[in-house]
């Protein structure tokens, strides 16, 4: 008959003899008025700076960055109608794919039985905008981004390892393809925790597309083997932005103070039963979300900001949970201290009629994504926020389906892909890598999804290789065994 | 059968302690028989009658001469193998007086005396008291009264301080310890017991500097007392009073102060759990790791003059003491990960750091009084717009401490100020106070004793007044400072002065955005000797001004309103696809006749490969062609 903590059978005992329980509720009685008078310390609004759980690593060295504001386009934007600028292609319109320049590659079998691989060069015009180097090609379905082209890095040398939306979103997110290790921005939190108690570290922002749409599993932002409270909080457009958090009606705040005390001091004889830290993460999150009835009402209120601003970011910001209004919500989060916010734009997965589902995601995307990098660089924040835009791949050269003058489509493409960065220590008005005559393959300077994020951690102030947790017996790291910090594309 | 009797090693057995631990069982039958017996003499009470003498009273009679003894006996032996703390005492003597008792019962039946019947009697008077000290001992003093606490808990909040004495629940017996009493109430009095708590707590925050026995008392209550208490003392050691626990048990001293590793009750805490030395046992539960490092510490921090030096005492407390133990008793957060210190930074991580740095004589009032000096000096007329030196300061850096404290630290947490360490190798600090709420507490206050570690500071949306500027502008290592949003309501003209940092030679980076700084903002700016970068968004600064700054600091990068987006420099002519069907610019197929069929090629089906334009007669050449590539490629070269 063992009292071992964690053993259901002697959970179950436990719970059966009541004299036991109450052997041990006496005991445990002094530590229970310790934290439930701690609590209460936090009735009157009265300040706490400390949150149970588990603290923050700090960095390494001094950061060079603060926190993150990563845009996500899901589904695969194609790099050749954006930014990989191919005019030498639009003389193969509909030549096939050189098998040299394919390889032998697998395809996905969407396109694999597919008799040919016609070239379709972008049907987007192109224009070539001032940055630090001698201008970026930026196609004209996205002139605002164009525009502060002298704030971006734009990478069109990065390449993943999968091939399909899941395995490549969760490597994007997690370093592995498999599901359950931990997202960056949890990795950000467990480095650097909360420069806002008020707030959760981690921020996730999804906008829905106006393209072919897949799923969106809430891993992508799970927290995988670090502690529950370094999972991604989803702000969700409408009345109740974080779900649950508003009291029903007839719950006053002190009368909700006085619950979350008698459900601290229960939790808190329920940690020292079984050491959960899962326990204590539930006790710290309950005070957070205190908070956060407080903090995410002013967050989500756009009253304060000026009409010039709100014009900066278009017509759609004052529509909740477009990416226009996110990309304010994530100013606004960035400016609060939230050190990892997590935009996901749907819709990308152009298969058949990318003309017009790209023009559409673009025209959603664009002038929100640059007032973004514009309104972060006039305030100031752009010198220690990294902003990364990027798909979980790129798109095929070659038509899938039928091609025509007005229409194609593009499939899957890992092995090369554009993504951009700005801000954050990354070199401002660069553009850096290049691929072949086809954009299908990396010609010169490639970038891994591990380097990337191993050049990130880099400029938040940490040595990829140190920032690790133990699990199941060994250290695991957002890197995996992979990842070089790139410091060709760092100031 | 006899096989395995034979494997038995007869001579090694404990045959006391065998015989000792047929105690539970045998008690039984006597009280059996004396409850039979007592009935049966019962009615004689009111119906005088002789005594029958037949054959069951006989055998009972017998039994119970035999069986008492033996339970004695055995009892005597078991009290002797072990500790079992005060009720035992009663229950052996009682226990051999029943025996003593169960005799005389048996010879005066044997006898025939009128005797008998009284005996019998009293025998079963005497079974009472006995058999409740045996069931304590098994049971606790609690068995009874325990399902109605609940009823009588109003009593135990309204007296507080007669409760654990008074109490009708728990007056029958010895109080246990005081922490236990006084914890014992049910949820109904926690919740008011809680705010009685509030206030005090306020006031009173536990640090490690504190950490006492009262903190450690609820750890060693949970998962030590049931075995090494008032009730039971295995190894004859007790944990529930301080006075106890410096007694020692039969193994000697458990605790050696100042010296974790010399003290059993740490030490043990740390064996090897599968082994005897291990404590708690194996299958009890385990304090967790921050319980056993609490204990460290107070073993660490208790020296011996601090210890209470009355001799070992019955180890029931006054009650005033028990009054006062309960208070800090339950104050006690010894599940630490409440302690601000404990979240957050690592204080021992860099070897440059000294905790308690600060000049204990150095106080608020000093610095105070300083920054008024240095701030009078400061409002003086400008004498000069630019490029001069640096004020004289009429107090210097040295006058800061040189590293962080930790306490500090806790107040900038408790006003929820996020304290970030830059790096690893360095002592400096990011305070950002975002999401700060100062409840009326001063900046300078709270800056002041961090002064010289803080290398990066974010008031966003905070209201500095001038004598916070001059700290800030007097903090040696401060490099960045942010500005962003101030609330300028309660500032002269509702704009920023930025006269305090005039001399600062540490700041490199300033952001004002949305920040209005006064009329002589710019030549406070010009006068930032190491200032590099400025973020001047919306803090108005006319034309002229920044055409002088640009003028007197073209070193410094004014960063302004939002830079208007770039205009392309070159757009692409109209797209246009150049299709191999009839395109005269398409390029012309090196081949005449067609590598698959062998027929003329028509330009229209091209196909490029490796360079190479390949022409074909049809569309559905291509794909044989594409399918084995270098048997096409032959025969093609082979024209």
């Amino acid at each position: 008959m063992q009292n071992t903590p964690l053993d259901p059978l002697a959970e179950r005992k436990l719970l059966l003899n009541r004299r036991h329980f109450f052997g041990l509720s006496a005991g445990a009685f002094g530590s229970l008025l310790g934290r439930a008078s701690l609590g209460s310390l936090l009735a009157g609004e009265a300040a706490r700076g400390a949150t149970l759980g588990q603290p923050a690593l700090g960095p390494h060295f001094p950061a060079k960055a603060k926190r993150v504001i990563y845009m996500h386009m899901e589904g695969g934007p194609s790099q050749l109608d954006l930014f990989d600028y191919k005019p030498g292609l639009r003389n193969r319109y509909d030549q096939d794919l050189p098998e040299s320049i394919r390889n032998g590659q697998r395809l996905t079998g969407m396109t694999s039985g597919q008799a040919r691989f016609p070239v379709a060069p972008s049907m987007f015009r192109f224009s070539r905008y001032p940055n630090s180097q001698d201008g970026a090609w930026v196609s004209e379905a996205m002139p605002h981004t164009g525009g502060v082209a002298r704030d971006l890095c734009i990478i069109r040398s990065m390449h993943t390892e999968a091939i399909n939306h899941e395995p490549a979103i969760t490597f994007f997110q997690t370093g592995v393809q498999q599901p359950g290790r931990p997202s960056f921005g949890s990795w950000a939190s467990y480095g650097l925790g909360s420069a806002n108690e008020n707030l959760p570290a981690f921020v996730v922002l999804i906008s829905q597309g106006f393209g072919n749409t897949q799923a969106l599993s809430e891993r992508f932002w799970g927290s995988g083997f670090l502690d529950g409270q370094h999972q991604g909080c989803k702000i969700r457009s409408g009345d109740s932005p974080v779900l649950y958090l508003n009291n029903p009606d007839g719950i006053t705040r002190p009368t909700r103070r006085r619950m979350l005390d008698l459900v601290g001091a229960l939790n808190e004889k329920e940690a020292a039963r079984t050491h959960d830290p899962e326990v204590a993460t539930r006790i710290a999150q309950y005070e957070m979300a205190y908070r956060m009835q407080m903090s995410v009402p002013e967050l989500t209120d756009f009253s304060g900001e000026s009409e010039e601003t709100l014009a900066m970011y278009g017509p759609e910001v004052r529509k909740p949970g477009t990416f226009a209004a996110n990309c304010l919500l994530a100013r606004r989060l960035a400016e609060r201290g939230v050190r990892f916010v997590q935009l996901y734009m749907r819709g990308w997965d152009a298969h058949n009629n990318l003309p017009k589902e790209l023009r559409d995601q673009a025209g959603a995307v664009d002038q929100p994504q640059a007032a973004l990098i514009r309104d972060l660089s006039r305030r100031g924040l752009l010198d220690d926020t990294i902003v990364l835009w990027s798909g979980e791949f790129g798109r095929t050269v070659y038509s899938q389906g039928t091609l025509t003058e007005t229409n194609y489509g593009r499939d899957h493409h890992p092995r090369a892909f554009t993504s951009w960065v700005a801000g954050g220590g990354f070199k401002p008005g660069i553009v850096f890598g290049e691929t072949d005559d086809f954009g299908y393959n990396i010609i010169r300077d490639p970038v891994s999804v591990h380097d990337l994020h191993a050049t990130m951690l880099n400029q938040l102030g940490f040595d990829h290789t140190r920032l690790t947790h133990r699990s199941q017996g060994r250290d695991f790291r957002l890197t995996d065994v992979g990842g070089r910090v790139m410091h060709e594309l760092l100031i | 059968m006899y096989l395995f009797l034979a494997n038995i090693d007869f001579t090694a057995v404990d045959w006391p302690q065998a015989a000792a631990r047929l105690h539970p069982m045998l008690l039984h039958l006597p009280i059996g028989l004396i409850v039979a017996l007592a009935l049966l003499e019962f009615p004689r009470l009111f119906r005088r009658s002789e005594p029958e003498h037949d054959r069951s009273r006989t055998l009972l009679v017998l039994l119970l001469a035999i069986t008492t003894p033996l339970s004695a006996a055995t009892g005597w032996l078991l009290h002797e193998g072990a500790d079992y703390g005060s009720p035992i005492e009663w229950h052996e003597r009682l226990g051999i007086g029943l025996a003593a008792l169960s005799i005389a019962v048996a010879v005066a039946y044997w006898k025939r005396s009128e005797n008998y019947t009284l005996g019998v009697l009293a025998s079963f008077l005497l079974l009472l008291p006995t058999a409740h000290f045996g069931a304590t001992l098994t049971h606790g003093s609690d068995f009874l009264t325990e399902p109605w606490e609940a009823a009588f808990s109003e009593v135990v909040v309204a007296t507080p301080e007669e409760s654990t004495n008074e109490s009708p629940l728990l007056a029958e017996e010895e109080p246990v310890t005081g922490v236990d009493n006084a914890l014992i109430p049910s949820e109904g009095n926690a919740l008011v017991a809680i705010e009685v708590e509030k206030e005090e707590l306020a006031t009173a925050p536990v640090s490690v500097e504190q950490i006492s026995y009262e903190d450690i008392a609820p750890i060693l209550s949970e998962y030590c007392t049931k075995c090494h208490g008032e009730r039971k003392r295995k190894a004859r050691l007790a944990l529930n009073t301080l006075e106890a626990i410096l007694a020692g048990g039969e193994h000697g001293e458990v605790l050696v102060p100042g010296d974790p590793s010399a003290s059993k009750l740490f030490t043990y805490l740390q064996e090897p759990l599968d082994t005897d030395e291990h404590m708690p046992p194996s299958e009890k539960p385990q304090p967790p790791a921050f319980a056993m490092e609490q204990i460290e510490q107070w073993i660490l921090k208790v020296t011996a003059d601090q210890l209470p030096t009355v001799p070992v005492s019955t180890g029931i407390l006054a009650p005033s003491e028990e009054r006062s133990t309960r208070t800090r008793g339950s104050r006690g957060s010894w599940r630490g990960s409440d302690d601000p210190l404990r979240t957050g930074l690592d204080f021992q991580r860099s070897p440059t750091f000294v905790p308690f740095a600060l000049d204990p004589d150095l106080s608020i009032a000093d610095l105070v009084t300083a920054y008024e000096g240095n701030l009078k000096r400061l409002d003086g007329p400008l004498s000069s717009a630019a490029g001069q030196a640096t004020p004289e300061l009429p107090i210097t850096t040295d006058f800061f401490a040189t590293s962080a404290d930790p306490v500090s630290v806790a107040t900038l947490r408790q006003h929820r100020v996020h304290v970030e360490s830059i790096g690893e190798n360095t002592p400096l600090l990011w305070l950002d106070f975002t999401a700060a709420s100062l409840d009326g507490a001063q900046l300078t206050e709270l800056l002041a004793p961090l002064a010289s570690v803080i290398g990066e500071l974010t008031l966003f949306g905070q209201n500095p007044n001038a004598r916070d500027m001059t700290l800030i502008g007097m903090m040696p290592n401060l490099a960045h400072l942010d500005l962003r949003e101030l609330d300028l309501t309660s500032q002269p003209n509702r704009s920023l002065s930025l006269r305090p940092l005039q001399g600062s030679t540490s700041i490199s980076s300033l952001n004002l955005s949305s920040t209005e700084i006064g009329e002589g903002g710019p030549y406070s700016l010009a006068l930032l000797p190491n200032l590099k970068r400025a973020h001047v968004w919306g803090s108005h600064i006319s034309e002229p001004n920044l055409a002088f700054l640009a003028r007197e600091r073209p070193d410094l990068v004014l960063v302004g309103a939002s830079p208007e987006p770039g205009q392309p420099l070159d757009v692409e002519p109209e797209v246009t696809f150049l299709k191999p069907v009839g395109d005269p610019m398409a390029e012309t197929p090196e081949n005449a006749t067609c590598p698959v069929t062998g027929d003329p090629v028509d330009p229209a089906f091209t196909v490029l490969f490796e360079g190479r334009t390949i022409g074909f007669c049809c569309p559905n050449c291509p794909k044989p062609f594409q399918e084995d590539p270098q048997k096409y490629l032959a025969i093609l070269d082979a024209q």
